[in-house]
């Protein structure tokens, strides 16, 4: 049997489940809110750093960086701030820096930084969330409703089955990916008004043993920038969606298969939180999500990781979680 | 001559360590419509899964249409129709596209193929319905209909009537029956109507903790057993019977006669017997029927 019929089959099923209208109106709701008060807070602290500094003028972005650097070597000076937040104000403050130097404006807000901004505040977490809710009762909920015994009794060998749920999947965690830039180009552009994608962006700031390492530094133009970070939300959704495959294979209940997923997602930086410098929490896939911050060169939850290592990380643990599927799908007794 | 299209062949299957099934051998032709009965838990539905390869098997073989469905799943497959316990169905899709759905999966079922036997089961009323909206009894007819729309050579049935209204049990019956006798499929039915199973099937498989205890055809199940005569004078009619007659004759617990003789006799006794004036109220034929005979066979048995 053609592959590519199952495949349109397996991706007629979801659109016709309705999750994907969902996902849709979850990142509706979502976006608005979060741009809306990006809005706000924005306006806010333009205001009060001005007030603090006594100048009217608001747009002066020199000024208020400046006021800003001094904010961050000011708290630097306290001795009760911890070795790691001090890292992430030297990352910051060294920033600051760079953009007076080199005469780039961190204060203005665009549809493009908010899309970009977006990606990086949901890849962790948000993201993997809907991938979740797509892909974990791709196989569970034919289990649950007796429909697996229709799919298993056709003519089509096992593999062949699961082969076409695996790329239609695929093809949806791309739509979802797509879903999310358009949702937030839309809502950020009625919000802020412009675009912005061709101001430059500098990412390549890494840390290397606590200092702020600056020889990789690049500039690419802002929409370079989103087109990276979305590349890399579509790989942490690829792998969380072979993972969610995989428990959906594994458990015959939705709700058990959403919540071990979910738990397995929030249990992992609670981990990475308290045994950070324990070896075995870097090869964890849920400290490994956060691939955008390679490039705006934040913090990463575990020491010492980088972007190759994160990917190769995340894309074995799809690989393992794949194999582990089409293993106990060939094979399993359906019972019931 | 019928072609032999389903074969088990010494079928077990063990989960965790206990024996479900234990050795079954059974044979099905074209053209036959055979009744699998037994009580719950004694492995109907086990089997019934093994044939179409939802189950693995621990030691056997079956053959369908001349493949083993462990080797050659696919070969097997395009063969069989089915439906396994419930007619389950997308339920967020209407008939029709589950039908399509399904369709696509097999080769060869033309659109005209599906609207030809949505007809077939009466459902050409309700098919763009989504299948959420359906009674059980109409997912039953769209169940029958996506088995049947790529004329299998082997059509399974697990429990087909549930749900069914009279009607449409009766139009089911006779809707397996043609299946089986105008167009030679072999079918195989389980139920636990056994007023269903009688009515529709050539033979019936008696199944009891996962061993065939019998395999009989119904003609046999049914043929005529005495006549019986309910009288009120039990212990005169039974004398007069076996002086005059020469009948073995039994007084039954619901106090009629059962006596073997040849029915040209009939006339003969209830004539002596109103002359006798021992109070004939009526006279029947003894035919015994497949739940004695399933009672008998599967009596005393506990739920492994």
């Amino acid at each position: 049997m053609k592959l590519y019929s199952l495949v349109g089959n397996e991706v007629f099923k979801i659109i016709m489940k309705k999750r994907l209208w969902v996902i849709v109106g979850i990142l509706i709701i979502l976006i608005g809110l979060f741009a809306y008060g990006e809005h706000y807070t924005r306006e806010r602290t333009q205001s009060q750093i001005a007030e603090r500094i006594g100048i009217d003028d608001v747009d002066d972005w020199r000024e208020i960086t400046n006021q800003q650097l001094m904010d961050l070597e000011r708290r630097l000076d306290n001795p009760f701030i911890p070795e790691e937040g001090r890292a992430s104000i030297q990352v910051r403050a060294e920033q600051l820096r760079y953009y007076l130097s080199e005469d780039i404006n961190p204060t203005t807000f665009s549809a493009a930084q908010f899309m970009s901004n977006f990606m990086e505040q949901s890849i962790f977490l948000f993201l993997p969330l809907l991938i979740i809710l797509l892909a974990s009762d791709i196989v569970s909920k034919e289990s649950t409703t007796g429909t697996i015994k229709l799919l298993m009794t056709r003519p089509v060998p096992r593999w062949k089955i699961l082969t076409s749920k695996l790329l239609a999947l695929t093809i949806l965690e791309m739509i979802v990916i797509l879903l999310m830039a358009t949702i937030a180009l839309g809502i950020s552009y009625i919000t802020f008004g412009q675009g912005g994608f061709k101001e430059p962006v500098i990412t390549g700031f890494r840390i290397v043993n606590g200092e702020l390492d600056v020889s990789n530094i690049q500039t690419v133009s802002r929409g370079t920038y989103i087109l990276m970070t979305y590349s890399l939300g579509y790989i942490v959704a690829f792998s969380i969606g072979k993972m969610a495959l995989m428990v959906s294979v594994l458990v015959k209940s939705t709700a058990a298969s959403i919540g071990i997923m979910m738990s397995s997602l929030i249990g992992g930086t609670f981990l990475s939180f308290f045994i950070s410098d324990w070896e075995i929490t870097r090869y964890l896939f849920n400290v490994n999500l956060r691939l955008t911050d390679f490039l705006s060169g934040d913090l990463q939850p575990v020491e010492g990781l980088s972007l190759s290592f994160s990917i190769s990380i995340l894309l074995l643990w799809a690989l393992a979680a794949t194999v582990v599927a089409f293993g106990v799908f060939s094979y399993k007794d359906i019972l019931d | 001559m019928s072609e032999r299209v389903l074969e088990l062949k010494n079928l077990h299957k063990s989960i965790k360590g206990k024996k479900i099934i234990k050795g079954i051998d059974l044979e099905l032709f074209s053209g036959e419509v055979l009744g699998f009965l037994g009580p719950n838990g004694s492995g109907k539905t086990t089997t019934l899964r093994m044939i179409v390869g939802l189950i693995r098997m621990t030691e056997g073989e079956v053959i369908i249409a001349g493949h083993s469905i462990g080797k050659d799943f696919v070969k097997a497959m395009k063969n069989v129709g089915c439906i396994i316990e419930n007619p389950e169905m997308y339920d967020y899709l209407s008939g029709w596209e589950n039908l399509k759905i399904l369709a696509s999966m097999e080769k060869g079922i033309s659109k005209e193929r599906m609207k030809e036997v949505v007809s077939l089961v009466g459902m050409e009323k309700r098919i763009d319905d989504k299948v959420y909206t359906y009674s059980l009894g109409m997912k039953q007819r769209l169940g029958t209909a996506q088995a049947i729309m790529k004329r299998p050579k082997l059509l399974i049935l697990d429990e087909p009537a549930n749900g069914l209204d009279p009607a449409g049990i009766s139009e089911f019956r006779k809707l397996i029956q043609k299946l089986a006798h105008e167009e030679s499929m072999a079918v195989l039915v389980s139920s636990h109507i056994l007023a269903e199973i009688e009515m529709m099937c050539d033979r019936v498989a008696i199944i009891k903790q996962g061993e065939v205890v019998q395999v009989t055809t119904v003609k046999n199940i049914v043929k005529d057993q005495g006549i019986i005569w309910k009288i009120k004078e039990l212990q005169q009619g039974k004398k007069l019977l076996e002086e005059e007659f020469q009948a073995s004759v039994q007084i039954k617990e619901d106090q009629t006669l059962l006596a073997f003789l040849g029915e040209e006799l009939v006339p003969m006794v209830n004539k002596r017997f109103m002359e006798e004036g021992l109070g004939l109220i009526y006279v029947n034929k003894n035919q015994k029927s497949l739940e004695d005979l399933f009672l008998s066979l599967t009596e005393g048995d506990e739920i492994v």
